[in-house]
């Protein structure tokens, strides 16, 4: 089914659009889940909060041209709050080794709570993506978006892993260098 | 900001570059590489398509997300109204299949203040609407984005203020541009000006490509009262108040106009004590609150907000920041008292205008635009002029020629007695003509 029909039915209260979601997307969520929390059951709860949550935000959203992204952004977000308040999933090896790979993105990285409105941050990461060629950027986002591994994604694009973490390297101080220029204090 | 925050603020991307990266592979070897040329060719174009009239639809943030993100555009254009769900045509089993599924709006249309009486028609936007456009096809604006005077750093937005509101030079300075394609730095000398009403510490206006662009220090300096910061911006002349939405909670219970803010202000004046709060609470508001929709040339912010709650605060990203100022209840409810019996009911505000047309001429610095195939009646269609002197229109015009149907974006009005000049055009893309539903094969 079209993403514009399922969407169509969560505007029309009907319950199948649930049912289309899983279909269609099911499979995509609960590997997106899977990879950050490392756990099956974690996965499965995330991806039927996932339908939940949905079905809670269409309407108002109006997904048409973006149902997956708009899902998998749910997903990604039950997920990491999953692995932050489950003591068990906390201190994953990849998340992190994510976490310490993303904090050579900031200028100064320290305790004190985000004082960079979100609109703004979202602007700065948008423009910064923006600037970075395709592949780069396909890159960048499978591993800080979707949290695959190294060796995923070295597979999924046909490269070395060692030509994927320099090209990973590459584009966090390029992010670093772009935050400091645009007098982002995060 | 810890790597873990940031980690989690990458849920911001753009839902764009998530589709694109959800779908990425390995590039194609070379002996496939023309019947993959044509597949990325049709692709792209897929990529690009727009229902012109289709309302602006929010980015996807849904409820679930914590945060202090202001909605961009919510507050000032409203989200979609729902729509019945309507039959469309299965795929071709075998193909993957992309529709524009365009909600067909019969009947008036307003664009940019005029109001246009369009038929079934559709057209659609074959090319990327965000490109990056290379160095050599950027307006200066564009390129030149920091500048920095007295030890002090100020960034473009790429917003132009009107010659009228500038103050005195400063000075001549180097403003710098950074071109990424080929990691290399550019400097340009510009006058620097201060800007009227506004306090240098926090804005100046320097002169590219023939206007003023605003440039802003963005570290995150809020005044410690409301009187401060109506000082700096000298708010009650920079900042007018045109239009505003009731809300309920998170629902939206009305649009209007307003004609005369003064008694606003007013009362705003009264509130200069008012203490600057650190709080992120941009997604806890209950109750009830007007929703000003805060453009304003001297500050150089466009569509953003000036929020005034029933519980007793101001809120505004007008600064970029999310700033949030405790006025009290007294004075919350008289400016929503006023605003509820001043406010004229008004139709929703797109974010921005978009128009359509076929080419009928290219002349000197400008084209002519008709838009009489739209239109139900079509000898009630009408030629618009869009000036072409700004690079941002006319690095689009190549390879497009008169007959071909174009689609102009624009942020200003369609000025009637100049002739039908579209003002603040920003970016033109071919489109062509689609009758009801459409499918494009991916």
């Amino acid at each position: 089914m079209l993403d514009e029909q399922i969407v169509d039915l969560y505007l029309s209260r009907d319950e199948s659009a649930l049912q289309h979601t899983a279909e269609k997307y099911g499979k995509k969520l609960r590997t997106l889940s899977y990879g950050i929390t490392a756990d099956a059951q974690a996965a499965e709860e995330c991806e039927n909060d996932t339908y939940m949550e949905a079905w809670k935000s269409i309407p108002p959203h109006e997904p048409r041209s973006y149902l997956y992204a708009f899902l998998a952004r749910i997903t990604r977000h039950l997920s990491l709050n999953v692995c932050r308040s489950r003591d068990a999933l906390k201190r994953q090896g990849h998340i992190c080794a994510l976490t310490e790979e993303m904090e050579e993105c900031l200028p100064s990285p320290d305790d004190t709570a985000c004082r960079v409105d979100d609109m703004v941050l979202q602007d700065a990461i948008n423009t910064f993506l923006a600037a970075l060629p395709e592949e780069k950027r396909n890159i960048f986002l499978r591993r800080y978006w979707f949290l695959d591994s190294i060796a995923d994604i070295a597979r999924r694009f046909g490269l070395s892993q060692s030509k994927v973490k320099t090209t990973l390297f590459r584009c966090r101080h390029l992010l670093r260098e772009f935050l400091i220029k645009e007098g982002y204090s995060l | 900001m810890k790597g873990k925050d940031l980690l989690e603020k990458m849920n911001l991307v753009d839902s764009k570059y998530v589709e694109e990266a959800s779908k990425a592979k390995k590039k194609p070897v070379p002996w496939g590489k023309w019947t993959a040329c044509a597949a990325c060719v049709t692709a792209a174009a897929v990529v690009g398509v727009l229902a012109l009239r289709l309302p602006d639809i929010p980015d996807p943030i849904p409820p679930v997300i914590e945060g202090d993100r202001v909605p961009e555009t919510g507050e000032t254009e409203p989200l979609p109204e729902t729509t019945p769900a309507t039959e469309v045509p299965e795929t071709t089993p075998g193909t993957e299949t992309t529709a524009t599924h365009p909600e067909a709006e019969t009947g008036n249309t307003n664009i940019g203040g005029i109001v246009r009486d369009y038929n079934e028609l559709f057209v659609l936007q074959n090319t990327e609407l965000a490109i990056e456009w290379t160095w050599e096809y950027k307006t200066d604006t564009e390129r030149y984005t920091e500048l920095t005077v007295d030890g002090v750093h100020y960034t473009s937005g790429g917003r132009y203020l009107d010659a009228s509101l500038l103050d005195k030079s400063v000075g001549t300075y180097d403003i710098v541009g950074y071109d990424y394609a080929t990691d290399t730095e550019h400097r340009m000398a510009a006058e620097v000006f201060r800007i009227d009403g506004v306090t240098e510490k926090s804005m100046l206006a320097a002169e590219l490509d023939g206007k003023y662009v605003i440039f802003k220090e963005r570290s995150y300096n809020p005044p410690a009262t409301f009187g401060e910061l109506l000082d700096d911006y000298s708010l009650a002349e920079t900042l007018p108040f045109h239009r505003f939405t009731m809300y309920e909670g998170y629902t939206d219970t009305g649009y209007y106009s307003l004609e005369d803010d003064w008694e606003i202000w007013q009362i705003l004046e009264g509130c200069r004590d008012a203490e600057y709060l650190e709080v992120d609470n941009w997604h806890s508001i209950e109750g009830e609150y007007a929703s000003f929709t805060a453009t304003s040339d001297a500050l150089g912010a466009y569509k953003k907000v000036f929020r005034v709650t029933a519980d007793g605060y101001v809120k505004t990203n007008v600064f970029d920041y999310g700033y949030t100022y405790h006025i009290g209840e007294e004075a919350a409810g008289q400016i929503l008292a006023y605003v509820k019996s001043h406010g004229t009911a008004a139709a929703p505000e797109p974010y921005t205008n978009t128009l359509a047309g076929k080419l009928v001429a290219i002349g000197d610095g400008y084209i002519l635009a008709d838009d009489s195939f739209l239109c139900t009646d079509q000898t009630d269609g009408m030629v618009f002029r869009i000036p072409t002197d700004d690079l941002r229109i006319s690095r689009s015009m190549k390879g497009i020629e008169v007959g071909d149907v174009i689609v102009v974006n624009f942020t200003g009005e369609i000025d009637v007695e100049a002739g039908n000049v579209v003002t603040g055009a920003y970016s033109l893309a071919e489109g062509y003509v689609a009758d009801g539903d459409v499918a494009v094969i991916e």
